[in-house]
């Protein structure tokens, strides 16, 4: 919409306006050597054509300092009538320049002020009409008829300006009243799935081979609301370890032309994660072609295809290595761990929508004597967390800090461990109000995965608390996903026979269990090290490596989402 | 992730694992090795759409750098160099005292080649989950790799097959191709 601007006429009061400005030349009525005029119309000015900016030819009182010269605008900012006098006017003169001879000088008025004070308006003024132009603050993206919230606040806040909880998807909007099994907040309650749980597939085996050689890891995989992108490391026959990329089908079958190598290098690559943002897949990930191990960022478009050079994000004689991957909703943003001041520690990188790094690495913790290792990060609408593990071979404490948007911490890291046990491996996921870490203990009774709920404002809602029961086994490789009112866990345990298999489990935001630990696979040798994302119509794809076949090789099952939350 | 290897030149075990057989973190490794056949390695494979220069350039040396292929017309396998048997400590491959160690080369340039192999080194005494900086402070039959959670010395199982890891461990792969250590 376009406005007139407001009070932004010309108002000179103790100077005289050059009438007839822009186009018109008017014969200026010098005095006295030195005088010499900036300008003798408007158009001799810089910036007049700017009609945001008001600068004009005006006859001010000469005070011998020569006003803006050259042409330029005059600081200055005055008042105007609509005199054209060539001496100041006495009656309106202040300051004794009353008596000051006139001499033309370009002035820069009072510039057109087009602020209205309304946070859901983006206000702009035209400099070529000088009107103010009012857009929206906030844009329908997914096109169903309700806006997001504008950038740096939540749906709620009140200068949120929107109210669509998840502007990405037309499936999320608060005018939707039906929760379908999708994995999606449909109704803008903060609640994924409301009331459904996830459970193994009752019908046969889910499970389908994605890589094609041995031995394989799992990377990543996320969802773009037709397909799964599925990040793999394989080792091909001779040739190098490389990352590939396969889109997969909703039952995990290969999208032709099946897997396509994402990294070409000539050292090995080592798949981290990747992250569906709307239109794009980020993917991060650490490979050694350049005499050590760095960190690189890329992107590939809806099916899978690179689109991006891979942008090198660190550069330093150590290991930069284990990646992790977050998207704040305009930003990437990644962690690694690297020994650059000579022990690990934990770094991060800002990354633009098009893959480029904003701003320099930067040190999010400062290890002595003992290192900060294995990072993972979850984007909240107000910041970042981080969790690690500050860890040598005989001390392990799961720590959690959060940040800004630009990685500038806020308050002190946080020991979720007491380093008595080994605990090692955290993962994080941000859900509703707080920040959820899962981490393995080795050592503590049960030797299983515990879990600790932090706020926001960094305070501890819930510590340590088990949320698995492997008996006298082990529970490994624990990842999350946000539910809103609860959390699904997948993990590995080893209680049903000394393989491990995965687990799936969901606990409340108190991590109270509200369900049953359900066995997901069940194959020979070890499943391990589940990836996971919601997938379509509420299924949750699951990306894992498994040694069935006596190869290590990453396959992918999947859960589907029940109505009824088992006690 | 997988295990790496300790030193820029032997990476090791899963996240996967970093294999460690330098002398410690920022501490390169001792083990001379020799020199590859290299040149005409590196890879063009990838069919994205940026573009692939002419000639050789390098890979994005720099921090920000972004990656230009350097259009290495050939891919050839990583060298393998192996002077002993890692899964065979006593078949007399090594002398008395020593051990076999595996190790990796990266690439220096981009299209050279990787080299991975083992070689015989005064065994160390570090056992599974033991600290260590290097290779050497393992026992024979160990790798020292970066793990995520503490460089340490872990014991070398076959990636196929039954791993023989200790139990609770499962055989994560490190990244000498290959080769996998039980964490």
């Amino acid at each position: 919409m376009l406005r007139h601007a407001a009070g932004a006429a010309l108002l000179i009061g103790t100077t005289a306006v050059v009438v007839g400005a822009c186009g018109g030349r008017t014969g200026l009525d010098m005095k006295g050597p030195g005088e010499i005029p900036d300008c003798i119309v408007d158009a001799d000015c810089d910036g007049f054509n700017n009609k945001c900016r008001n600068v004009k030819c005006l006859m001010v009182p000469d005070d011998g300092s020569g006003g803006a010269g050259g042409g330029g605008a005059s600081s200055s900012s005055s008042k105007a009538s609509s005199s054209s006098s060539t001496k100041a006017s006495s009656s309106t003169a202040t300051g004794g320049t009353a008596d000051l001879p006139l001499v033309a000088r370009c002035v820069e008025t009072e510039p057109v002020d087009c602020g209205d004070e309304n946070p859901c308006t983006l206000d702009n003024c035209n400099p070529y009409t000088g009107e103010c132009e009012y857009a929206p603050a906030t844009v329908d993206l997914d096109a169903d008829g309700f806006k997001g919230p504008r950038e740096g606040t939540k749906v709620g806040d009140p200068d949120s300006c929107g109210d669509d909880c998840d502007d990405t998807n037309p499936n999320a909007n608060p005018g939707i009243k039906i929760e379908p099994c999708d994995g999606v907040d449909n109704d803008c309650n903060t609640i994924v799935d409301d009331n459904m749980t996830f459970l193994p597939y009752t019908t046969g085996p889910q499970d389908k081979q994605i890589s094609e050689h041995a031995s394989a890891d799992a990377g990543g995989i996320a969802y773009n609301g037709t397909n799964y992108a599925a990040l793999f490391t394989e080792s091909q026959p001779a040739a190098s370890t490389d990352m590939f990329n396969a889109m997969l089908t909703g039952l995990g079958d290969k999208v032709p032309p099946g897997q396509q190598r994402v990294t070409a290098v000539n050292g090995d690559s080592y798949a981290g994660t990747l992250l569906w943002v709307g239109d794009r897949f980020g993917v991060v990930w650490s490979d050694r072609r350049d005499s050590d191990y760095e960190i690189y960022f890329t992107e590939l478009d809806a099916k899978g295809t690179k689109i991006r050079p891979d942008q090198r994000i660190t550069s330093i004689t150590e290991f930069s290595i284990y990646p992790d991957l977050a998207f704040t909703g305009n930003h990437f943003v990644t962690v690694w761990q690297d020994e650059r001041s000579g022990l690990f520690d934990i770094y991060g990188q800002v990354i633009d929508i098009d893959g480029n790094p904003v701003g320099e690495n930067k040190q999010l913790t400062m290890a002595s004597a003992v290192k900060n290792e294995a990072p993972s990060i979850a984007a909240s609408s107000a910041g970042i967390g981080v969790t690690w593990t500050h860890n040598d071979t005989f001390i392990h404490i799961v720590m959690f800090q959060r940040f800004d948007f630009d990685l500038n911490p806020i308050g002190e890291p946080i020991e979720l461990t007491d380093g008595t046990t080994e605990a090692v491996y955290p993962t994080i996921a941000f859900n509703k109000d707080r920040y959820i870490v899962a981490w393995a203990d080795h050592d503590k009774m049960p030797k299983g995965i515990y879990a600790a709920a932090i706020g926001e404002d960094g305070t501890i809602l819930k510590g340590v608390t088990s949320v698995t029961s492997p008996g006298t086994h082990h529970s490994r490789y624990p990842v999350l996903r946000a539910l809103g009112d609860r959390s699904l866990l997948v993990y590995s345990d080893d209680r049903d026979g000394g393989d491990y298999e995965l687990y799936s489990r969901v606990f409340d935001n108190d991590l109270e269990p509200i369900s049953a630990e359900f066995r997901v696979t069940n194959a020979p040798a070890d499943s391990v090290k589940p990836k996971i994302t919601f997938g379509p119509e509420g299924d949750v794809g699951i990306l894992f490596r498994d040694d069935r076949t006596s190869e290590q090789q990453v396959w992918f099952t999947r859960l589907k989402c029940q109505t009824t939350i088992m006690p | 992730m997988r295990l790496k290897l300790v030193s820029a030149a032997i990476i090791a075990a899963s996240l996967p694992a970093v294999l460690v057989f330098g002398s410690g973190a920022g501490c390169k490794n001792e083990v001379v090795v020799p020199p590859g056949e290299g040149g005409s390695g590196g890879s063009s494979a990838f069919s994205g759409t940026f573009s692939s220069s002419a000639g050789p350039k390098d890979a994005g040396k720099d921090g920000f750098d972004a990656y230009v292929d350097p259009g290495c017309t050939n891919q050839p396998p990583p060298i393998q160099d192996f002077h002993c048997d890692p899964y065979d400590q006593n078949n007399g491959d090594c002398a008395p005292n020593d051990a076999c160690y595996i190790y990796v080369q990266y690439p220096d340039e981009p299209c050279g080649q990787e080299v991975y192999g083992a070689v015989c080194a005064p065994a160390g005494t570090g056992g599974q989950g033991d600290p260590c900086q290097g290779a050497t402070d393992c026992e024979a039959g160990t790798a020292c790799v970066v793990t995520g959670s503490g460089t340490q010395c872990v014991e070398l199982c076959p990636l196929t097959g039954p791993s023989g890891c200790p139990d609770g461990t499962i055989c994560e792969p490190i990244d000498v191709q290959g080769f996998g250590g039980c964490l």
